[in-house]
Parts: C-alpha cells; sequence; structure tokens
C-alpha cells in the first residue's frame, strides 16, 4: 500500500505538469508555474517537496512528525501555534500559579 | 543662536502688507520668553532652597534632627534615583528605540500603490527607504532629559513608581543589616522551605539583599519588555522576518522573570516546588523561543534542516513535559487540599504564617488568658473611675466653656493624669476672617484655652490642677481639625510694633526661624505681601513654623515610621517641670514582602511596632522624642539610627504613655489585634473551621480605661472583640494592652463558646440591645429622649458589668449643653439579670448599686476623711488660716485625689500626729490657742497646721493634702 502510494506521488511530482492537486496523507501539493510546489500554502522546492512527501508516507512516526513541523513551520501555522501556546502559559504563570 | 534658529524655522518670511520684515519684529520675543523661564526656574528653585534651610535649621535647633539627612536619607535618595534613572539610557550611541519606532510608524505612510495609478487597489507598504538615525547631539540630548527626568521622579518616589521604597533598602544594606551571604538560601527557598524560625531569621535578608537584587531585576525587566515593545512595533512595521517573534518573546521573558525572581516572597504549601518547576520551565521556553527567532531572523531559514526539526521537537517534548509533570503536580495536591489540610495546607504554610505573622505583627508576646482570670479590681477605686462622659458629651458640653469667639474645639482625647480621668479638649483657631492675613498671621498666634472635664462627675477642671502645672501655658503649637487651617499657618512674632498678639501677650520663646534680607524678601513675595518683602518694620522678622504637632512631627519620619491619629497631653510636672507636652505617638509599619508574613484572610503583612514617642512642648515648639522599641529587630534597630538624639522613656513620661490604638488598629485601619483575632487560633482544625476567629463589633474600638488590678491602677487599652459572624454577639474575650510603666504588655482574657459557669457573655452589641429593649430604660427614653453613649466593660470585684451612660441633648440645631440624666448597668455575665438604672442625681450613682459600702467619690468626703484622722485623736480642728507667724514649717504634703491614695495620705497624716502634733518636744506646753488649724489655700487643697510659741518667736508647723475639687 506505502509502495504504491509512493509511486504514484513520484509519479505525480515528476510529471511535467499536473493540475489537479496531490493529496499526501491529508496534506494538499500542488505544482505552481515557477517550478515550485504549495503544500497546504506553503512555498517549497521541488526536492524538498519530494522528500516532505517521502516523509509523510513514511512509517516512520518521527518523519512524518518532523514533514509535519516543516510544512507548519513554512506555512505560519507552527508560529501560530507558538504565540497561543505563549500565551496559554503566561495566563498559566499568572493567574493559575502566581500568588 | 537660538532665537536665529527658531526664526529660520519660521521662514523669515514677510507679513503680506507688513513693512517691515518679520525677522526684526519678533527677535526681542525668544530672548523674553527664555529670560521669563529662567526667572521662573530660579525663583522656584530659590524657593525650594529658601524652605530647606528653614526645615533644616527649624528642627535642628528644635528637635535636634537632621532634616535634610532624615528626608532624603544622607543624600542617598539622589544616588540611587541617578542609578536606576541610569538604566532606561540606551548605551549604543545613536540608537533610540523610541525614535526607531517612531520613524518605522513615520513610514507607514510611504506606501506604494499598483500600477495603474490611485484608486486602483489598495495600497501596499515598503519599507522606507531611508533609516535616518538621530545626531550624536539630539541622540545625547535625548537621553540626558530622559535621564534628568526619570532622576526627578525616582528622587520623589524613593524608587521606581509603584515598586516601593528602594532608598531605604539600599540605606538599610549599607548599614550592615541582612547579609549576601544568605541570598542563595532566600533564592532556593521554594525548594527547601525553612522552618519559622529561619523564616523569621532571614527576613532581613528577605527585605534588603534580596529585595535590592529583585528591584534591579524588575526595574530591568520594565526597560526590557518596553524597549522590545518599541522594537516589536518597529520590527512589525518594517516587515523585519521573524524579528517581531524575538522581540515577542524577550518581551515575554522579562514578564515571567519578574514573577519567578519573586517566588521566594510567596507563601510556601506543599505544592511550592513544582509552581516554582513550572514557572522556571515557562521562563526557558520563553528564553529559547526568544533566542531561537532571534537566530533565525538573522539568517537564511533552513526549514528542511533534519537536525534543527529533530531539536524543535525534543525541546518542545521536554518543556511539554516538565510542564505537564509540575502543572498536574500542582493541580492534584490542590484537589487534595481538603482531605490532605494539614500535610498539605497547615504544616508547610499556616502554622508558620501563624508564628511569622505574629512575630511580624508584634503580638507573638501576647499573654492568653481565661476571661474569668481577670483581675478583681477593687470596687472603690473602681467606681469613682466609671467613665459616665463619652467623647461626645464631653465634645458638646466643652463648648460653652470656650468663651471667645475666635477658638474652636479641637478632637477631644482621653487622658489619665495623677489618678483621675480627663477629657482634655484643646482649642484651635476659628479666625473671624480668614482673609484677613494680619489677623491669621500676626495676631491670632496661639490658643489660650484647654477644656479639662472630669469623666466620672462631668465637671470641669482646671488644667493647672489637673496637671499640676503653676499656669496654663500659651498654645503657639497645636492640632488642627481636618480639613481646617489653624496651627498649619506660620505666624510672625514681634513683626509689627502695631499689631499686637491676641489677648496682649508676647511670644517669648525661641522662634523657628528668622527671615532676614533676602531670605525675607523672597518668602513674603511668594505670599504677595510686598510690604513685609520690601519694606518690612525690620530687616529680620520671626517665625514660627510648622506648627500644626502632626505635621511638625510628620516631617522628620522616614519611610516606615507612622503617626498615630491621636494625640494627647502630657506634662512634666511629676519631675518638677511646668511644661504641657503634645504626645504624637510614632509606631513601625513596614511592609514586608513575604507571604509567610501575611495574615490569613487578612491584607495584613506589615512588620507592626511601636516605635516611640515624640513630645511637642505646646508653647515653644521644642521636639523630643523618646523610643519604646527595642534592638531586637532590625527595623527598629535601623529606625534608631536616625534618631540619635531620642533617648529612653524617663520615669516622668512613663506612667503617662498609653499604647497606640491605631497600631491596635480600629474601623479603619488593621493593625495587631486584627492579626490575633486570627492568630491566636493556633489549632489547625479550629483554625480550618474559623469557629474560633474574632472580629471587633462595629460600635467600639480601642478605649482607654483606668484597669483596676487590686488596688493598683492602670491606664490601660481595651478592645471588646465578638466571635466573627457571630448572630448570638456574645463576648469572645477581652483585649487589654497596658499602659504606663507596663506599657505594651498584651493580655488576651478569652471566653469560651459557653462562657463562665456555662453561661455564654453578653457582647457590646447584646449589650446595647439590652439597653434597648429593657423596659424601665425605655421609659426613661421615652420621657427624656436619651441616647446611649459609649459601652464600656469594667471588672467590679471579679464581675463584668457594662455601663452605658445616656445623654440628652437639643433635638437639632447646634447644642452646647448636654446631661447624662442616668446610667445603664448591665450584667455581662448573667443576660437574664435585670438592668440597673442608676439616675445620676441619686446616691446611688456612688455605687450603682453594685456594692453596700459607701465609696469616697468626692473631694468634700475625702477632706472629711483627713479631718477624721485628726479628730480621732481628740486633736481640736479650727477653720482659721494662720498668717502671723516667724516661721513657717511646711512639713509634708500628699495627694488623696483618689481613693488608692488614701493609704499613704493616711500614714503621712498620722506619721504628722504622731511626730509633730503629739511630740512634746517640738509643741513644748502643748498647742498655741490649743488647736489645730486648717485651711484652703487653693482650690482642691487643705492644710493642717499647728502655731508653737517659744521665747516670743512663733513657729508654724504645716501639712498639705491636695483632695482635688471632684
Amino acid at each position: 500500500m506505502s509502495q504504491s502510494r509512493d509511486a504514484d506521488f513520484d509519479s505525480w511530482i515528476r510529471s511535467r505538469y499536473s493540475g489537479r492537486p496531490f493529496y499526501v496523507s491529508g496534506h494538499k501539493f500542488e505544482k505552481s508555474q515557477s517550478g515550485s510546489v504549495l503544500i497546504d500554502k506553503a512555498t517549497f522546492e521541488l526536492e524538498e517537496a519530494i522528500e516532505l512527501g517521502h516523509m509523510l508516507l513514511s512509517i516512520n512516526p518521527v518523519s512524518r512528525l518532523s514533514a509535519q513541523v516543516a510544512i507548519w513551520e513554512k506555512n505560519g501555522t507552527l508560529v501560530k501555534f507558538v504565540l497561543v501556546f505563549a500565551i496559554l502559559l503566561l495566563l498559566i504563570v499568572i493567574l493559575f500559579l502566581r500568588r | 543662536m537660538l532665537a536665529s534658529y527658531l526664526i529660520d524655522l519660521q521662514g523669515g518670511d514677510d507679513f503680506p502688507g507688513s513693512q517691515v520684515p518679520i525677522r526684526e519684529r519678533h527677535r526681542i520675543l525668544p530672548w523674553a520668553l527664555l529670560a521669563l523661564v529662567l526667572v521662573i526656574v530660579g525663583l522656584y528653585a530659590a524657593s525650594v532652597w529658601l524652605n530647606w534651610t528653614i526645615l533644616e535649621t527649624m528642627y535642628n535647633a528644635k528637635a535636634g534632627l537632621d532634616w535634610f539627612g532624615i528626608n532624603f536619607y544622607g543624600g542617598l535618595t539622589f544616588l540611587v534615583a541617578a542609578i536606576l534613572a541610569l538604566l532606561f539610557v540606551n548605551p549604543f550611541p545613536r540608537r533610540s528605540d523610541l525614535f526607531e519606532s517612531f520613524n518605522a510608524l513615520i513610514g507607514l505612510q510611504y506606501r506604494q500603490t499598483p500600477y495603474g495609478g490611485y484608486g486602483s487597489g489598495v495600497p501596499q507598504r515598503r519599507v522606507r527607504p531611508m533609516y535616518i538615525r538621530p545626531s550624536k547631539l539630539l541622540w545625547g540630548f535625548w537621553q540626558l532629559l530622559k535621564w534628568t527626568i526619570l532622576f526627578g521622579i525616582f528622587s520623589v518616589y524613593n524608587g521606581f513608581p509603584g515598586f516601593g521604597n528602594f532608598t531605604i533598602v539600599v540605606d538599610m544594606a549599607l548599614k550592615g543589616y541582612g547579609s549576601w551571604g544568605l541570598v542563595p538560601q532566600v533564592a532556593f527557598l521554594p525548594l527547601s522551605p525553612g522552618s519559622s524560625s529561619e523564616i523569621i531569621s532571614l527576613i532581613p535578608t528577605m527585605e534588603i539583599q534580596y529585595q535590592i537584587l529583585v528591584y534591579f531585576a524588575l526595574v530591568l525587566m520594565v526597560v526590557l519588555a518596553l524597549r522590545f515593545f518599541l522594537k516589536f512595533i518597529r520590527d512589525v512595521v518594517i516587515r523585519a522576518g521573524d524579528k517581531w517573534l524575538r522581540d515577542i518573546f524577550v518581551a515575554l521573558s522579562a514578564v515571567v522573570f519578574a514573577v519567578f525572581i519573586g517566588i521566594p516572597y510567596w507563601g510556601m504549601d506543599v505544592t511550592i516546588p513544582y509552581e516554582w518547576g513550572a514557572v522556571a520551565t515557562v521562563l526557558v521556553a520563553f528564553i529559547a523561543m526568544a533566542i531561537f527567532f532571534h537566530l533565525s531572523s538573522s539568517k537564511e531559514t533552513i526549514p528542511l534542516a533534519q537536525r534543527r526539526r529533530t531539536a524543535i521537537i525534543v525541546a518542545a517534548a521536554i518543556i511539554i513535559i516538565l510542564l505537564l509533570f509540575n502543572i498536574g503536580a500542582v493541580t492534584y495536591y490542590r484537589l487534595n487540599f481538603n482531605n490532605n489540610y494539614i500535610a498539605y495546607q497547615w504544616n508547610p504554610l499556616v502554622s508558620k504564617q501563624v508564628q511569622v505573622a505574629s512575630w511580624a505583627a508584634g503580638i507573638q508576646n501576647m499573654t492568653y488568658s481565661s476571661i474569668d482570670q481577670i483581675p478583681p479590681g477593687n470596687a472603690s477605686i473602681t467606681l469613682p473611675l466609671i467613665r459616665n462622659w463619652d467623647s461626645n458629651s464631653s465634645y458638646t458640653q466643652s463648648q460653652n466653656v470656650i468663651g471667645v469667639n475666635w477658638l474652636q474645639l479641637s478632637a477631644p482625647s482621653i487622658a489619665y493624669v495623677y489618678g483621675q480621668e480627663y477629657w482634655v479638649t484643646p482649642t484651635t483657631f476659628l479666625y473671624p476672617d480668614t482673609n484677613d492675613w494680619i489677623g491669621v498671621h500676626l495676631i491670632y498666634t496661639h490658643s489660650s484655652k484647654i477644656i479639662l472635664l472630669n469623666t466620672h462627675t462631668g465637671q470641669f477642671v482646671n488644667v493647672t490642677q489637673a496637671y499640676r502645672i503653676p499656669t496654663q501655658p500659651l498654645m503657639y503649637y497645636g492640632e488642627d481639625l481636618s480639613q481646617t487651617t489653624g496651627f498649619s499657618n506660620d505666624v510672625y512674632v514681634h513683626a509689627a510694633p502695631n499689631v499686637q498678639e491676641i489677648e496682649g501677650v508676647s511670644y517669648n520663646g525661641p522662634p523657628d526661624y528668622t527671615l532676614c534680607g533676602a531670605q525675607r524678601s523672597l518668602w513674603f513675595l511668594e505670599q504677595f505681601q510686598f510690604g513685609y518683602a520690601f519694606s518690612p518694620p525690620q530687616d529680620c522678622i520671626q517665625m514660627l513654623h510648622d506648627r500644626e504637632v502632626f505635621d511638625r512631627v510628620q516631617n522628620v519620619l522616614i519611610g516606615g515610621l507612622v503617626e498615630d491619629g491621636s494625640t494627647y497631653l502630657v506634662s512634666d510636672s511629676p519631675a518638677g517641670g511646668k511644661n504641657l507636652y503634645f504626645a504624637i505617638q510614632v509606631y513601625v509599619d513596614y511592609p514586608l514582602h513575604s507571604g509567610f508574613a501575611n495574615v490569613p484572610y487578612t491584607q495584613i503583612q506589615s512588620y507592626l511596632r511601636f516605635f516611640g514617642v515624640v513630645l511637642v512642648n505646646v508653647a515653644t515648639g521644642q521636639m523630643q522624642g523618646y523610643t519604646v522599641a527595642g534592638n531586637d529587630n532590625f527595623l527598629s534597630s535601623f529606625y534608631k539610627q536616625y534618631y540619635p538624639s531620642w533617648g529612653t522613656v524617663p520615669s516622668w513620661l512613663q506612667s503617662q504613655l498609653r499604647y497606640p490604638d491605631q497600631l491596635l488598629g480600629n474601623q479603619v485601619f488593621q493593625g495587631q489585634l486584627d492579626a490575633d483575632f486570627i492568630l491566636h487560633v493556633n489549632q489547625p482544625s479550629v483554625f480550618r473551621s474559623q469557629s474560633d476567629f474574632f472580629e471587633r463589633p462595629t460600635n467600639t474600638e480601642v478605649l482607654y480605661i483606668p484597669f483596676v488590678a487590686g488596688n493598683n491602677v492602670s491606664f490601660d487599652a481595651v478592645q471588646l472583640v465578638e466571635f466573627q459572624s457571630s448572630t448570638g454577639k456574645n463576648l469572645a474575650g477581652l483585649y487589654v494592652i497596658s499602659g504606663g510603666k507596663n506599657l505594651g504588655q498584651m493580655t488576651l482574657y478569652q471566653s469560651n463558646a459557653t462562657g463562665i459557669n456555662s453561661s455564654p457573655l453578653f457582647g457590646p452589641t447584646a449589650a446595647l440591645s439590652a439597653f434597648g429593649s429593657d423596659y424601665a430604660t425605655q421609659q426613661a427614653v421615652t420621657l427624656t429622649r436619651a441616647t446611649p453613649g459609649n459601652i464600656l466593660l469594667y471588672p467590679v470585684n471579679g464581675h463584668l458589668y457594662y455601663f452605658i451612660p445616656a445623654y440628652v441633648r437639643q433635638a437639632s440645631g447646634t447644642s452646647v449643653v448636654e446631661r447624662n440624666p442616668f446610667v445603664d448597668v448591665i450584667n455581662a455575665q448573667n443576660s437574664s439579670a435585670p438592668v440597673r438604672l442608676i439616675y445620676t442625681n441619686s446616691s446611688a450613682i456612688n455605687t450603682y448599686d453594685l456594692t453596700q459600702n459607701p465609696i469616697f467619690t468626692n473631694s468634700t468626703l475625702r477632706a472629711q476623711y483627713v479631718s477624721g484622722l485628726f479628730t480621732s485623736q481628740h486633736i481640736a480642728l479650727t477653720n482659721s488660716t494662720v498668717t502671723s507667724v516667724n516661721i513657717v514649717n511646711n512639713i509634708a504634703s500628699a495627694t488623696y485625689q483618689v481613693d488608692s491614695e488614701q493609704n499613704a495620705t493616711t500614714s503621712m497624716v498620722k506619721h504628722f500626729i504622731s511626730a509633730y502634733v503629739q511630740n512634746s518636744t517640738i509643741t513644748g506646753s502643748g498647742l498655741a490657742f490649743g488647736t489645730l488649724f486648717y485651711w484652703v489655700p487653693s482650690p482642691g487643697t487643705v492644710d493642717y497646721g499647728f502655731v508653737v510659741s517659744s521665747l516670743g518667736v512663733t513657729k508654724l508647723y504645716y501639712i498639705s493634702v491636695i483632695v482635688g475639687t471632684t
């Protein structure tokens, strides 16, 4: 199954043009006219996108998480998460812990 | 130069139609403005200098104190302010975060519209093409201006506004209090909390050395947070990569660090190590984030670097695990607080708070006793001292003896003088015309009335008689009513030959300051008195300054020393003096940071101690302080260093001192007793249940009464307390705080829930209710429209009684007469006992129907008693003044104004009889005229004497007995 998905992904990404997006583990891969690849609206070089695609399709959960973080970092989700988490921590310190 | 610069800014254009260039017409204006500003600044500086000179000179001469050194901590105020202000100076030349953020915001107007012209799309921001740095001159000027403004603010507040007095902390450190070596122990208290005694021993270091670190860190964090907030604005506007994230996390780190460094001050229950761990984790996380975003913003991002992703994931995992562990532990313990109260809260926190807060509040030496152990006072001593006249009735009555239209009453104060209790009401000014400068400052210079009312009989007593001074001194210094000015006005004495002080007197003491020459001109110029400024009657004018006694003392109190809100008069007559003084009580109220010093369920978290008393001579304004605090703690010891001229209390003053009521607490200020209302409970289950906490009944406060123990009387502060939120309004206890020779000795006579003999005790609220519901009292009230007065509890022969006098006054308008028709005596130990209604015009008022024997209550009876000592020896007495003798021999004198002095008087009289009257070696063949004479040389004094004649020389031997007039 996984090898089949890898092959599908390879054939999609190495093809010259594909007007339709490709979904890998819920992540949306789109090719742009400039040759870069948009993954969840984050722009990656082609080689990066290939590596990310394989990581997402890996059975290793750490690799999948690593790829996930890379996408979040690139599309700004990680920053938003970090800011929300920071505010939450600050509230914990000030409201829950501080006397 | 400045003028031409300003003019250049205007552009130098001529006004349309004008024939004269603007440059010429306005050349003078900037110079005139500059001159005006310089004059105003110069006058203000001169005024400050003159005021400081006056205060320094006055307090040096009249109090032996260094005003400047006290108010500015020997100049340390300015040094500390200068250093703190330096923290706000940008250390990098030509860099200014404020300027840069402002520059960036200005850059917002540089917008680029899409091709196609205006109005065809949304404007896009772009980075301003050029960043203009301030010149070195402008940068230097801005840093200097900022430093100067902050220096001024920090000097006024002795530190950063809202962060407390930092100068005093530095001063204590410089004087050697606390220890730097103990700082690590303080810092790691959350991980290894000490015992209550260890915490008490660490308090000096916590309040000094650790506080210095915390204070500096907090100010630094404020600077850091402000600077990075400004950077955040700049970086967001110019879109400088991830720098705005770095700025946010630096600011957040500053906030969390400010919390983290304060953790050793927290009250520490079982969760404290985990709370410390959680805050530390958050702090480390924020700092890591700040570093991460700083690094990521300074180089090209490599989103797919495996090592970096792994590091992020591992770091995030560690932080989350640590946070979950610590917060989980805190949550677990908190959820189990109720079923593990002793292990989780009482032992680590509350029991230590009971110990540490008791020490901090100064109630650690409180004696706890059962209410049935109240000393059984001698009834014959107690009953003549019962207060039938309260403060309000005294005030009303005293108004009708003022006698003049330019005086009004100050607040009455209770005083116990030579064995008798009085309401002492000094007077202050009621100017006929408050706008008459001459009247306020030259004519109405003094008050000459002090009104004393015997609290038992309601009779007025002369101040000279009560205080045993030859004449009443004129009061040039006194107490003002709130919201009015009187003694707070300066007066000028011997200033104008044609203007005389009221009552035709002239001040004969030393002036507070003498204004001469330029100082005089400046002083009176400020008051728009141009005559006294430039053409005075004489060059030097003597001034009495800061005459309001509370202000006068407040001016020389450093931070943490507080004046008690009430003052009273004392005299040095026991030491042979002739002076009257206002006694201003001063106590230490220094806020402590440690949560262990907090009294649970209250806001009390201060170090409280009675520090001393300052006497202000009513006639001359001379000030002398005396300290009552020991050197058993760092604060009292530190404060004493500022008042080297204050000695220990002399014996003549000791007997007149009482304990400050504001320090004990009242309806407005929480004090030592409020702390003990909670902290007297040291059993965990009772503490948790709050069943034995006390409260101050709403209609009572600390009252001073002559407290009789056996035959000894001391003027003690008494506070009645009820159980907290008790519906029965039962008396829970009685706090007695000694005055006089046992000053400060505190005792709680504590009831238990069922009271003496299993009968609950009446509380003061219940006693008042009994007053209102008693049938006979209701009838009397209906007839007289009387209202109840003070509610005082006295022990009489070991039994507790409330005494509630009733007063009749004019229902409306300004009443100057009040009558005390009856007194209700209510048995506090038996709620079913009938209320005794005692009419004051009946003989029962002598005993309140509480004893069978007559009580010596007035001077007539006391004089009769003394006379009886002679007649019982078959010595004839004749009322006649002896005048024509050659030699007068005053053998002795005795005071018999209260019954406690009866024994001493009896001994003296018996000695006079045996050693003189019946001594044949003195009398020879017998008394001349065969009788002993007695006469009244002055009101309240009876002399007894006999005449012997030998070889044509007549000798008078006599004794004096002061029996008083009431």
